[in-house]
């Protein structure tokens, strides 16, 4: 395995609410490695935005740490962030909410150099977008148009852009192609694992979509009320689900072919809570088909099971 | 099944605006029969929704319109016996009395909208009245379309008896909108969609705004729910996995007309596709194969305001011939089913419209 | 040069737009119609008022008294007819468009400046410091605008410096809370957390990201707020309390002429129709400028 770039220590963020304290993402640990992919999937509200915008600082954490190659980021000063900003981004899932809509391309994407003042030179400055337009896939002709012209997968490709313009180290990608329709969701996932091949990225991948998930990712962890349920690499986790909720999940995703049809799907019941006020135990205990007594009345870690491949479940222990 | 519940020929709509025209719905041909579930693919903006708020004759005022072709809805209403008492005497009279929504007056959609033909959307956040209780807003409906038959205490048995089917306990029809979570919220509105059992359902992406778990919940609901009360629908998505799960035939739209149309098997298994779906099934990641790359269909969808003189997706096909820019491709039937494609032209056993003028003949044999 | 102060104003809102968007701008205003028939009015306005002097004589004309020729009707001679004092009216509608473009540009932009900086600060940091501000915004809203000019001219005396001050501060609330409510709307959109994510500070954010997208409703209420001061001051004016005779000013030329206004409609109707005429051009312009800085809209 390689060397980790990104590692988190037993991190919590908890939001006040007028109903008690919202468990958003309570005691996660993770790895990203260099040059590798982890894929964070969950349905809404698991928490695995808000993680992602925690790693890169752009919440303030509860407690625990963010390595960021073997140190803490929240122990910077705010001239020692502006810094660390340039190392790691973030791709918005909606192409539509996440770019400007009184700037145009070139603005947009030239936006994080101006500000990091990593390119002043004018001119440098436009062969530079013009450069990252290239790598994107953007035609030069886009330059001066406005998003609103362009179609979801053309901005997209300007979040890309923007991302890269700092030559970022790390990339946390949230959702980054579920607004897309599926022919333009394999354009991007195409484009994003050819960039990681050219520039050596790290990527978080945030998701819901199990399926998306696969083709780009080293290892996934699957997200539950704020915890991390199942850690594994990506093939084994799909050939050897251990946790009933990744099993659940595996199971819900329509499969395009006729094998399934007919078939009895093992259906979960229920429906996400919220995170407030947990109480201890498992948080899947309530919709789970296996749950126990013992279920309930501790917390639970993640255990290797096998190696490379942790779960956080009683029947397992 | 055979029974043709809804037929759509030659169907064109486009939207008006200021800049320019869309041309959204470009010749449309098909049919829904009864109790079926028709699956409409296709990506956004290939005019999915247009055919649909066209069914309900809900475009929008003074930019959407209905250009030429028609829909025309099957008379169930009338007694079956009925019509079959007439029997052959009545035959020539009665050549076509189905209603032509196209033609229809806005009175006459009022009755059928909700009644016979209802529709599901795809934001239940939003589709729901945040200040009616649920079971206020069920028998709304129920009272619209009540013809003095139906008392209130009938009508409050029925909304019951509705949430049951939906899956939701009775006793929660007092409670407001937003005390249910959002696939809760589905439920809701697919009931209130079912409350006057209509023949013909539109559902327009109604599990893409829910989680995974949930979506599966839903649509395994809905498939129950065909079955006991005989519904047709007509599904909206732009899953094929869906699609593979749910539906009986499947139609893929691209920039606005109908490219393959045939039954799950054909479109799914089947040896001859369009190569619209042959990349659009490229495009899905697989969970059970080991690939790593996928296979997108490269480029976009051609601009809807410009006409096209040959086949819309030449400029994106990887198999596109000098006649697919010039020529419009006919409507082939190839393995039994439809592909609009220049490249079965050899293979081809005629043209849908052939196929169905036999249908007729043969079936105005056997009577 | 009024003229210039106001696109002044524009650029300050959107802090540095660059050449090429004022020109993208422009584009799309002027194919507006009615907005650049707004600004052709607008011009001729401000070219009144700046060119007055070289054809009229300020004490001569505009304030020197002819009672032989008192409350004559539109002629040749005097083209909108002579007041109760033989006074040119013409002339002094002319010299009259000095004060109400001076008073409705500068009560606007103390308005906007300052309640923008109150709205933008309460806006995006909400919490404490947005309630503390808003109570204080409240306030001041609770009280009647005009009342709370008069009042402020009073405590610090009659005055044009003083009547712009009183209305400017009165302006304020209106402006914070629009600020405000746009800001609030737009500071959880994703783009603004991309700009953080690059380590943007909250002044470049304020100024570049946020407050070009709320323009709009910014605009509308600059253009109304100054059509709205040019009227306050001719409401004041007309109670006593703004601009006093003999000074032309609209609203006192109004206020004199109303005793006579059954027998000598003119009195009334001229200044009126100045009025009118500058707030109906301060709108157009103020509509087409909403639209065209807004790229999403089309023509």
């Amino acid at each position: 395995m390689g060397t980790p770039l990104v590692e988190t220590k037993d991190l919590k963020k908890y939001f006040h609410t007028p109903k008690g304290e919202l468990h958003a993402v309570d005691g996660v640990n993770i790895t990203i490695n260099k040059g590798e992919t982890l894929g964070v999937v969950g349905e809404s509200g698991c928490g695995k935005s808000t993680l992602g915008r925690v790693l890169l600082r752009l919440l303030d954490h509860t407690s625990g740490e963010v390595l960021f190659e073997g140190k803490n980021i929240f122990e910077y000063n705010k001239k020692q962030m502006l810094e660390m900003r340039k190392q790691m981004q973030i791709i918005f899932q909606d192409p539509y909410a996440s770019l400007n809509p009184r700037m145009t391309v070139s603005e947009i994407i030239a936006e994080p150099m101006k500000v990091c003042k990593t390119v002043t030179n004018k001119v440098e400055l436009s062969n530079r977008v013009s450069e990252l337009m290239d790598i994107v896939g953007l035609a030069e002709r886009f330059v001066n148009t406005y998003p609103h012209e362009l179609d979801g997968g053309r901005r997209q490709r300007i979040g890309i852009a923007r991302a890269l313009a700092l030559n970022p180290k790390f990339i946390v990608c949230d959702e980054p192609v579920s607004a897309l329709d599926v022919s333009i969701q394999a354009q991007i996932l195409n484009l994003m694992m050819d960039l990681q091949d050219e520039m050596g990225l790290s990527y978080m991948f945030i998701t819901h979509d199990l399926s998306v998930v696969k083709h780009i990712s080293n290892e996934i962890a699957v997200m539950y009320l704020g915890q991390c349920v199942e850690r594994a690499p990506s093939d084994e986790l799909f050939k050897n689900p251990m946790h009933p909720y990744t099993k659940a999940l595996l199971d819900a995703i329509p499969v395009p072919n006729l094998s399934g049809r007919g078939k009895e799907r093992k259906l979960i019941k229920g429906e996400v809570t919220s995170p407030i006020n947990p109480k201890p135990g498992c948080r899947f205990a309530a919709r789970c088909p296996f749950a126990s007594e013992k279920c309930t009345n501790h917390d639970l870690k993640l255990n290797e099971v096998q190696p490379g491949h942790f779960v956080a479940c009683t029947l397992f222990e | 099944m055979d029974e043709k519940l809804l037929e759509i020929k030659d169907l064109n709509v486009t939207y008006v605006t200021d800049d320019a025209t869309v041309y959204a719905v470009n010749g449309l041909n098909f049919d829904i029969y009864k109790g079926e579930t028709l699956g409409l693919v296709g990506e956004t903006g290939a005019g999915k929704t247009t055919t649909a708020l066209a069914i309900m004759k809900l475009l929008p005022d003074k930019i959407g319109f209905i250009n030429s072709g028609s829909i025309k809805l099957a008379d169930l209403d009338a007694p079956q016996e009925h019509k079959e008492a007439k029997g052959a005497e009545a035959e020539e009279s009665e050549e076509d009395t189905r209603l032509d929504i196209t033609k229809a007056s806005e009175a006459d959609m009022r009755l059928i909208r909700g009644n016979s033909i209802s529709m599901i959307f795809q934001d239940p956040m939003t589709s729901l009245n945040p200040v009616l209780t649920v079971g206020a807003q069920i028998s709304e409906v129920l009272e619209l379309h009540n013809n003095g038959e139906m008392s209130k205490a009938d009508i409050q048995n029925k909304v019951d008896e509705i949430l049951t089917l939906v899956g939701i306990p009775p006793a929660r029809k007092h409670e407001y909108p937003h005390q249910f979570s959002g696939g809760m919220k589905q439920r809701v509105v697919i009931a209130i969609a079912l409350a006057c059992q209509p023949r013909l359902l539109l559902a327009d992406e109604p599990t893409t705004a829910l989680d995974v778990t949930i979506q599966a919940q839903v649509l395994e609901m809905m498939k129950d729910l065909k079955v006991k009360l005989n519904t047709a629908m007509l599904l909206i998505t732009h899953d094929l996995g869906v699609v593979a799960q749910t539906c009986d035939r499947v139609a893929i739209m691209y920039a606005g007309e109908i490219i393959e149309i045939g039954t799950v098997e054909q479109i799914f298994e089947g040896e001859h596709h369009h190569p619209y779906t042959v990349g659009l099934f490229g495009s899905i990641p697989d969970l059970t194969k080991a690939t790593k790359r996928l296979n997108p269909i490269d480029g976009l969808m051609p601009d809807p305001t410009v006409i096209i003189p040959g086949c819309k997706f030449a400029d994106r096909c990887p198999k596109c011939m000098e006649i697919c820019k010039s020529e419009k491709p006919a409507n082939l039937m190839v393995d039994g089913h439809m592909i609009k494609c220049h490249l079965f032209n050899d293979i081809a056993d005629g043209t849908l419209e052939e196929a169905q003028a036999q249908e007729e003949q043969a079936a105005e044999e056997t009577k | 040069m009024a003229k210039k102060e106001k696109k002044a104003q524009v650029v300050d809102q959107t802090h540095i737009k660059k050449r090429s968007q004022l020109k993208s701008v422009w584009l799309r205003f002027k194919k507006n119609k009615l907005a650049m028939v707004g600004l052709v009015m607008f011009i001729l306005v401000v070219l009144m008022a700046l060119t007055a002097d070289i054809f009229f004589n300020y004490e001569e004309q505009a304030l020197a008294q002819h009672l032989t020729e008192k409350n004559q009707g539109p002629s040749l001679e005097h083209i909108m007819g002579t007041d109760q004092y033989g006074r040119d009216m013409f002339v002094r509608v002319v010299f009259g468009s000095r004060i109400s473009l001076v008073v409705g540009i500068c009560t606007v932009a103390i308005g906007l400046t300052i309640g923008a900086i109150i709205g933008a600060s309460a806006g995006y940091y909400g919490g404490k410091i947005d309630n503390i501000l808003m109570r204080i915004m409240d306030i001041f809203l609770a009280i009647p605008s005009m009342l709370l000019a008069v009042v402020i001219v009073a405590a610090l005396g009659n005055g044009l410096f003083n009547l712009i001050l009183a209305m400017g501060i009165a302006r304020i609330p209106r402006f914070a809370r629009i600020v405000r409510s746009s800001i609030i709307s737009l500071k959880d959109q994703e783009f603004i957390e991309a700009a953080k994510a690059c380590g943007t500070r909250d002044r470049r954010i304020i100024l570049k990201h946020i407050l070009p997208n709320a323009l709009g409703p910014i605009i509308v209420e600059a253009t109304l707020a100054m059509a709205m001061s040019i009227l306050t001051v001719a409401s004041l004016s007309f109670v006593g309390l703004g601009i006093t005779p003999p000074t032309p000013e609209w609203g006192s030329m109004l206020s004199t002429g109303k005793a006579q206004m059954r027998y000598y409609p003119h009195l009334v109707i001229m200044p009126g129709i100045a009025i009118v005429y500058t707030v109906m051009a301060i709108n157009l312009i103020g509509d087409g400028l909403r639209d065209a800085l807004d790229p999403r809209l089309k023509n």
